[in-house]
């Protein structure tokens, strides 16, 4: 005989009838509870599903967003603010008036 | 056709349409199924009563959304009885730390005739499957009780057939000294 049939005649002693109490009372008081309708398949986009679905975890989706915000500011800090020469450099490299010794030595700036 | 031999999911799909008769067929089918594995889930005879009772509630409540094809009915009425079993044990989580057995399971009327050792044996395979998390218990009930096979249970418990093996493990581990106690 093996463990699993070791368990399944152990088991055998916890077999109960149900009382016959339980079926009546089933029987008398289920059937006359109101049935629900099944949902209706909704498709495409709709205004009022969109909110009722937003609205799903919003403490949570405010709360991300708030620590995104606090994390930006902290980082932003962290760093500094750029300095004027930095500013100048990347100023020109979006310009794209950037490389040429001779063009920027007019301009007073030289690499 | 008899309603009466009609197959589960047939009377299912009457069930979804209102029809009491139906029910009334199906409830007196899969009562002792339900009730058992209830039974081995919760640990006093009213409350595997009350679980049972919430099972067909919900069964005729939601049977308009049943749909044919999607499952086997005893897989589908097996995964509500569990969904049930552990909504039941969450709102009682205060009475699961304490393995008590109430007198029904430690011996009715019936157990007296098999005498007391029968009892003893029952009450501590009772304590040993009510001391096991819920889900391992699960597993064992559905497994050995009601002698589904592993992907069945694996289906019912919506877990992979690896895990399910895993949780029989540990539960046989557990059992192992009960089982060794008993012999």
């Amino acid at each position: 005989m093996t463990e699993d049939d070791k368990i399944r005649e152990k088991l055998k002693l916890l077999k109960e009838e149900p009382s016959a109490e339980l079926l009546n009372r089933i029987l008398t008081v289920v059937p006359h509870m109101a049935q629900v309708a099944p949902r209706e398949e909704m498709s495409g986009f709709s205004l009022v599903r969109f909110f009722g679905e937003f609205r799903y975890g919003l403490a949570v989706k405010f709360a991300a967003i708030g620590m995104v915000a606090v994390m930006g500011f902290c980082v932003g800090h962290l760093n500094g603010p750029v300095s004027h020469q930095d500013s100048k450099i990347i100023a020109s490299m979006l310009t794209g008036d950037f490389g040429l010794e001779d063009q920027n030595a007019e301009s007073g700036f030289v690499f | 056709m008899e309603l009466s031999q009609a197959t589960d999911e047939d009377l299912m799909t009457l069930v979804a349409g209102g029809d009491r008769r139906a029910f009334d067929i199906l409830a007196k089918r899969h009562l002792h199924r339900v009730y058992g594995q209830a039974r081995c889930m919760v640990k006093r005879q009213q409350d595997a009563e009350d679980v049972a009772q919430d099972v067909f509630t919900r069964l005729w409540v939601y049977g308009p959304k049943w749909k044919t094809g999607e499952a086997a009915f005893t897989t589908w009425l097996h995964h509500v009885v569990a969904n049930c079993c552990y909504d039941f044990l969450r709102k009682h989580t205060h009475d699961t730390k304490k393995v008590e057995i109430d007198e029904n399971i430690a011996g009715t009327e019936k157990d007296q005739e098999t005498g007391l050792i029968q009892r003893q044996k029952k009450e501590r395979v009772a304590r040993a499957l009510q001391a096991l998390p819920e889900r391992q218990r699960m597993a064992v009930t559905l497994c050995y009780f009601q002698e589904l096979t592993n992907p069945e249970a694996a289906k019912v418990m919506d877990i992979h057939i690896k895990a399910l093996e895993g949780l029989l493990v540990r539960a046989r581990k557990a059992l192992r000294p009960v089982l060794e106690e008993m012999r």
